[in-house]
């Protein structure tokens, strides 16, 4: 049986002009379209046709600005070229920096699990009290969305 | 048994023979280098009259059928005009009617709409089953000229084949509404690539599938059929020339022209 090879790219969000570590909210379509938009912009109809089938975008967490991207192999050059282009998502100044290109969801897991408990780490440093580390904690490692990419 | 040769375009839409000068479109394909060509009639699930074979002395008529599974078995038997049509097209609009066509539906074209995205799931075993059918997939090529959107559609359903059959059995015709929008057979290679086909199989598309299409078509109006056998009347002279040119192949390779020149000569030699 030969199988769908997927690339899964994990990126990060950084708003222009903002904080290391202020949250960005988006809403959940607006990565996709943003996406969409661009490989529209430098490829054309060909390039959003085909990375149509089997893409999504999931923007994971607020607090670590993290999303995940799953794409055909193949036309997932295509996305990967679109993105550092990406200047704008709803409106707001950004900048997608792609941290992991992965084959399977579980690898870009591993790589995320350990890249949260770094971020954590530094955001506890300028917290005083466990409850507030508790909740950092709870916020962070929330992986609700990326669990329903698969 | 018609002679059929390429190139070939299997959706000549059927506007292209009323609203326009149709003489005018036939002389545009043969220019073009299209020597086989198919008129398309839409037969839509809603209106289940069959229409009328038309008779414009082109090869073929076409009909799509856009099935409810039950009614096109009632109409496969009934309909005495279903067996005019020299190739079938099913357009599939729901899961269910593919999964219909796959087992039931003795056709040709599986059709597909660029106007809507492709509304059923595909899977390898469909297409292959399909495929072992005889079944071929069509790609329309003027509505990715015409539309945005049917573009994007059609890309994408052209890359959906290619990853599912690797774009075995893919024919390319036009679905040209109108006279400007036909291209010619060497473009339609080049443009094969936006459809994810490697050149030999856009060439393939046009030409060699194409053809068996043609095959499959005659196959199926006669029941299960493997041979065709046909008596030929033919002209004695031209049949005895055509011998000794073959004999004379064998004996002497570089003689051609005294051949050509003495054929009655050589045949007594033999």
């Amino acid at each position: 049986m030969v199988r769908h090879k997927n690339r899964y790219v994990v990126t990060v969000i950084s708003q222009i002009e903002k904080d290391e570590a202020a949250a960005l909210i988006l809403k959940p379509a607006s990565l996709h379209a943003a996406i969409n938009n661009k490989v529209q912009q430098l490829y054309g109809d060909f390039g959003v046709a085909a990375i149509a089938a089997g893409f999504t975008a999931k923007y994971c967490n607020e607090k670590t600005r993290i999303a995940v991207i799953r794409v055909r192999h193949g036309p997932h050059r295509f996305v990967t070229s679109a993105l550092p282009c990406i200047k704008t998502i709803e409106n707001k100044r950004v900048k997608l920096n792609i941290l992991y290109v992965g084959a399977t969801i579980k690898q870009c897991f591993k790589f995320i699990l350990v890249y949260q408990q770094q971020k954590y780490d530094q955001f506890c440093s300028k917290l005083k009290s466990d409850e507030e580390k508790a909740a950092l904690k709870e916020s962070i490692m929330n992986f609700d969305n990326l669990s329903k990419i698969t | 048994m018609e002679v059929v040769k390429g190139y070939f375009d299997y959706c000549i839409s059927e506007q292209c023979l009323t609203s326009e000068d149709f003489t005018k479109t036939k002389k545009l394909l043969i220019e073009l280098g299209y020597r086989t060509i198919a008129i398309n009639q839409i037969l839509e699930e809603a209106n289940l009259e069959p229409k009328k074979k038309k008779k414009k002395g082109e090869p073929r008529d076409v009909i799509d059928i856009v099935p409810a599974p039950i009614d096109v078995t009632k109409y496969e038997t009934k309909s005495p005009n279903y067996k005019k049509y020299h190739i079938i097209a099913i357009l599939p609009l729901t899961q269910n009617a593919v999964q219909f066509a796959c087992s039931n539906i003795d056709a040709d074209i599986l059709s597909y709409d660029p106007e809507n995205k492709i509304p059923y799931k595909l899977t390898r075993k469909m297409y292959n089953q399909l495929i072992e059918k005889g079944f071929h997939y069509e790609i329309l090529y003027a509505p990715a000229i015409q539309d945005s959107t049917q573009r994007k559609n059609m890309i994408q359903t052209s890359h959906i084949y290619h990853s599912f059959g690797k774009s075995k059995n893919v024919i390319i015709s036009s679905g040209a509404t109108s006279r400007m929008l036909l291209r010619g057979p060497y473009d339609i290679i080049n443009l094969g690539i936006i459809f994810g086909l490697s050149e030999e199989q856009a060439k393939n598309s046009i030409l060699h599938c194409a053809r068996n299409v043609y095959l499959n078509a005659i196959g199926r109006s006669r029941g299960k059929t493997i041979m065709f056998v046909e008596n030929i009347c033919e002209n004695s002279d031209e049949s005895n020339r055509n011998v000794t040119k073959e004999v004379d192949l064998l004996l002497e390779e570089d003689d051609e022209e005294m051949e050509l020149e003495q054929p009655a000569q050589k045949k007594t030699k033999q």
